[in-house]
């Protein structure tokens, strides 16, 4: 019998691709469902060669301007025809993100992957220990609706971004730790969750940790059974950088994040129990070779819809998103694991959450019922549990990267970032409180770092009350 | 009075708003005489939309609120310096590389940023103003590196050379004109007689501040800053000038020009304090609860050199120790508790209030089965806090310290500062002050604190003889997020009767 979970670890990154993070693995493991390096897409311009994977990726200007991945655009990426459901041939993304940057060269950088090399820590921990090959985002769309899957296997009907009532409405499994169940919950971020908008837990912001708090929360054991981490989204323009590893931020702070996490962790009294899982929200329009499957909603589960989108995109939320990358690290998981055997997606982490901690409550929609848990990646018992600690190395620097141009105050606030304080924005409006200026105005990465922590404060001086 | 010196900047104020103010702010001022419901939003987007926006902010005590307008603006500037860099990898060339483990070939650029540009202009109702530009320069060079934590887990931070903190290297730059309309004084020393006199302080400020964090606790600080005070005359029959002397006042006829420097250590380690356990969710039994305690220690050792440039006998040194430590008290649930456990009405009392300190809701207290206090949460019981403030002054033989740069002690200082609540403002003064204060912060911002202190004309007159105490309670206001005042009850010694009070900090 596989050794219980009794401490789950999900930290969710930004924007990456499988193949782009993680398909020149298969290098080093032919198992792995990764990248041979002839994989192609269509030019930017007709009359130009086809353009091939790459393995440079690293120079953050290679993805500025964002890649778009809304709906349509990756309706677009996947299928070079226009029709996603047939057969997607997953050679559109090229010619996409020209419509957004305009330069075909640069275009072309969208098939550009990390390699062993340059993504070092990431790349130890999915070999050393676990990675699933068959992990796709919940939703071919950006990153709220995929970020409300993981924690309510739906997006409350949003497809886009601009679904600011979503977060807010959205029943999350948080919910489900409620008093009949003895286990509890806690999320560590670093200033800024699409959460702190959410209904139910504005009420509960006192399982709202800073990540200052995790590494001695983890080391001392003081983590509860199901901790859900957020990345830094923007640089604080005072010495926290962002390290979601949302492009065009530079992926090493997201790798130093990730190692030390870990770290943390097997320091844990707990390590022997934790599953640690990396999870990235959305493929951010970046290449990956694997078509996304289509769901069908057991007609048993029908009575546990998940609320559709509103027109004009009337999507019913039965085509996955693109695959990202997914690694479980947990010293019951033998080296070089692979999870393949089904398709994963976010929902998975609600399902399997609610099959560990929370067994007697309701699930919430079909697409978790129907979503494959995990618990049994933890295959090693007994005296057979690792004892190793995997030494991990330093970050790569991105090539070219200006890393300390990162630390200018005035960076511009993400799109994302922006989007949070707009949920919040809006939570706080729904709970009749006073929120602390206009969303709309928020231009730069330490406005928006202000206003969420403003309106946290008026949130949590509320007393949570609805 | 409102002077011409107070109606130019606010007159400039009011006439930029119109051109910089957002436009959405136009849009819902223009709308709201149609729908009152965006009155609210038009208020909010005036007092808090950049680049320009109006502010409301307490001013120094005695001189009320004031109103003006704030100009910021984030601005990025890079010096013609600074050379192109490139450090790209080859592509096709880093498959299967070993991994770069050095991060030492990112060169430091020659490129400055500032962090925040901020004009600001206010104006009380009284007529005291002041106007602050500020300009933050952090250099570039830091790079991102790791370090062992106490905890031994390796943690990111930003790497300079040896050091490796997680906040960076600044300088500060900022100038000031502040006109106070009605500064108070009960004469100089820790007996001075009840009896107030005021005057009219207007000061002048340009300084460079550079701050430089050794580590994540430890910051070494250094400022230059030119200082002009002056003390108009005023026709009140019960102003300073009219009733002491420069024996009795120092300094109430010439203020020179100071060149003011110092050099400051500033320690603020954060610990946790929490046993090592490996409690599981399933625990029934064994110590209920382990602590959870934040201590979060801001000491800071400041020495100031005042150099006056036109009457040298008004030079003199000032060390200031400053202590803030704040305890937050809190538990972690070691063996879950259901309504089964608990017995009694005494017992259902306590563990209801340990369930809302624990963060629990949804409790059916008719469920026998259903957990009212589970392993791993934390419960959280308010705070302490433990302040000091002393200022130890060095004058030459024949010199002394202008009495309008000497510590009071007493309500709020000229910084607002808090120090013995249940006494009027600026009560105490003289060339040394010692204050200590301990304030105790429970759930719903509810406050008891205790305050001491004195002045005295030197360090060792510090006495307890002349040691002035008092006690309270109050609570904590908040606006937007943020405690803004405080409003307390005081009892005093020496007969001081109960004082309401109250301690405003910048609104909006």
């Amino acid at each position: 019998m596989p050794t219980q979970i009794q401490r789950l670890v999900v930290l969710m990154l930004e924007n990456r691709s499988f193949d782009h993070m993680l398909g020149f693995l298969k290098k080093t493991n032919p198992a792995i469902n990764g990248l041979t390096g002839t994989e192609w897409n269509y030019p930017a311009t007709e009359l130009a060669p086809n353009v091939v994977v790459s393995n440079d990726a690293g120079d953050v200007e290679d993805l500025d301007p964002d890649p778009n991945h809304e709906f349509a655009h990756v309706t677009n990426q996947v299928s070079s025809t226009g029709d996603p459901v047939g057969d997607p041939d997953m050679k559109g993304f090229v010619r996409d993100y020209f419509t957004n940057c305009k330069n075909a060269a640069h275009a072309a950088g969208i098939m550009k992957c990390f390699t062993p090399a340059t993504l070092p820590i990431l790349s130890t921990l999915a070999t050393q220990y676990a990675v699933c090959d068959r992990w796709f985002s919940s939703v071919p769309g950006s990153t709220i609706p995929n970020r409300l899957f993981v924690h309510g296997a739906s997006s409350a009907g949003s497809l886009t971004q601009d679904v600011l009532i979503a977060p807010f409405t959205l029943h999350t499994i948080f919910e489900s730790f409620d008093a009949t169940t003895p286990y509890d919950f806690a999320i560590y971020t670093s200033g800024s969750s699409v959460l702190m908008a959410n209904r139910y837990l504005v009420q509960h912001l006192d399982k709202f940790h800073s990540y200052e708090q995790f590494v001695f929360d983890a080391t001392h054991g003081n983590l509860p059974a199901y901790t859900f981490i957020e990345p830094a989204y923007d640089d604080d323009g005072n010495g926290l950088f962002a390290n979601s590893q949302h492009p065009d931020f530079p992926v090493d702070r997201g790798e130093a994040l990730i190692r030390e996490i870990y770290y943390a962790l097997t320091r844990s009294p707990d390590w022997k129990s934790t599953l640690f899982l990396i999870l990235y929200d959305e493929h951010g329009g970046i290449f990956d070779h694997v078509p996304p499957p289509v769901l069908t909603c057991n007609p048993a589960n029908a009575h546990l819809p998940v609320p559709p989108a509103t027109p004009p995109d009337a999507f019913d939320f039965t085509r996955l998103g693109v695959r990202v990358p997914a690694v479980f690290v947990s010293p019951c998981i033998p080296p070089g694991t692979i999870l393949n055997d089904q398709n994963y997606e976010h929902s998975s982490v609600v399902a399997t959450v609610r099959k560990l901690f929370c067994p007697g409550s309701q699930p919430l929609t079909w697409r978790e019922v129907q979503a494959p848990t995990f618990e049994n990646v933890l295959t090693l018992t007994g005296s057979a549990i690792r004892a190793d600690i995997v030494k991990l190395p330093d970050p790569v620097v991105s090539g070219g990267v200006d890393l300390s141009a990162a630390a200018a105050p005035d960076t511009p606030a993400t799109d994302l970032s922006v989007l949070m304080a707009g949920a919040m924005h809006y939570s706080l409006q729904q709970r009749g409180l006073t929120p602390p200026g206009d969303p709309a105005t928020l231009t730069t990465a330490s406005q928006v770092a202000n206003y969420l922590q403003q309106a946290q404060q008026v949130s949590k001086k509320a007393g949570g009350a609805a | 009075m409102i002077t011409h010196r107070v109606c130019l900047p606010l007159a400039a104020v009011i006439l930029l708003s119109p051109t910089l103010i957002h436009a959405q702010t136009f849009h819902t001022c223009r709308s709201f005489a149609e729908n009152p419901h965006d009155a609210a939003d038009c208020l909010e987007a005036l007092f808090s939309e950049d680049p320009l926006h109006l502010t409301f902010s307490g001013m120094p005590p005695g001189n009320g609120f004031a109103v003006g307008g704030v100009l910021e603006q984030n601005t990025h500037f890079v010096s013609p310096f600074a050379g192109p860099m490139t450090t790209r990898l080859t592509p096709g060339t880093a498959a299967l590389q070993p991994p770069n483990t050095s991060t030492s070939n990112i060169p430091s650029l020659g490129s400055l940023w500032s962090a925040d540009g901020r004009v600001s202009a206010i104006v009380s109702f009284n007529g005291s103003w002041t106007t602050v530009g500020m300009l933050t320069i952090m250099p570039r060079g830091y790079r991102p590196g790791h370090r062992l934590d106490h905890n031994g887990v390796e943690v990111q931070c930003n790497r300079l050379g040896f050091l490796c903190t997680n906040r960076i290297f600044g300088l500060h730059f900022e100038a000031e004109h502040r006109s106070l309309q009605t500064v108070s004084f009960y004469g100089i020393g820790p007996k001075s007689p009840s009896v107030k006199y005021t005057f009219h302080q207007d000061d002048t400020y340009g300084s460079v501040r550079a701050s430089l964090p050794i580590a994540d606790w430890l910051s070494v600080e250094s400022g230059l800053e030119a200082r002009q005070t002056d003390l108009p005359p005023t026709t009140n029959p019960n102003s300073v000038s009219a009733n002491f002397t420069p024996i009795t006042a120092p300094g109430l006829t010439v203020q020179p020009t100071f060149i003011h420097t110092y050099v400051a250590l500033r320690t603020a380690p954060v610990l946790y304090v929490s046993p090592r356990t490996d409690d599981q969710e399933l625990n029934h039994t064994g110590p209920l609860m382990k602590p959870y305690l934040l201590f979060t220690l801001r000491n800071a050792a400041e020495y100031h050199w005042f150099a006056a440039q036109s009457d040298a006998p008004s030079s003199f040194q000032q060390l200031i120790l400053d202590s803030d430590e704040n305890i937050q008290v809190a538990t972690v649930v070691r063996h879950y508790v259901q309504v089964q456990d608990i017995h009694g009405a005494l017992s259902r009392f306590v563990y209801k209030n340990l369930a809302r300190d624990c963060g629990d809701t949804g409790i059916d207290w008719s469920k026998p089965l259903d957990y009212v206090l589970k392993v791993r949460q934390r419960c959280s019981y308010g705070s302490v806090d433990i302040r000091s403030h002393v200022v130890a002054s060095r004058t030459g033989p024949a010199s002394t310290v202008p009495f309008y740069l000497q510590p009071t002690v007493g309500g709020s200082d000229i910084d607002s500062r808090l120090s013995l609540r249940a006494y009027p403002s600026y009560r105490f003064r003289a060339p040394d002050a010692v204050a200590v204060q301990a304030d105790i912060t429970l759930p719903l911002n509810l406050l008891v604190f205790y305050d001491a202190g004195t002045v005295g004309p030197n360090f060792s007159s510090l006495s307890f003889a002349h040691l002035r105490q008092d006690a309270g309670v109050g609570f904590g206001v908040s606006l937007q997020g943020n405690i803004i005042a405080q409003a307390y009850m005081a009892w005093g010694s020496s007969g001081a009767a109960p004082t309401f009070g109250y301690n405003f900090s910048k609104l909006f």
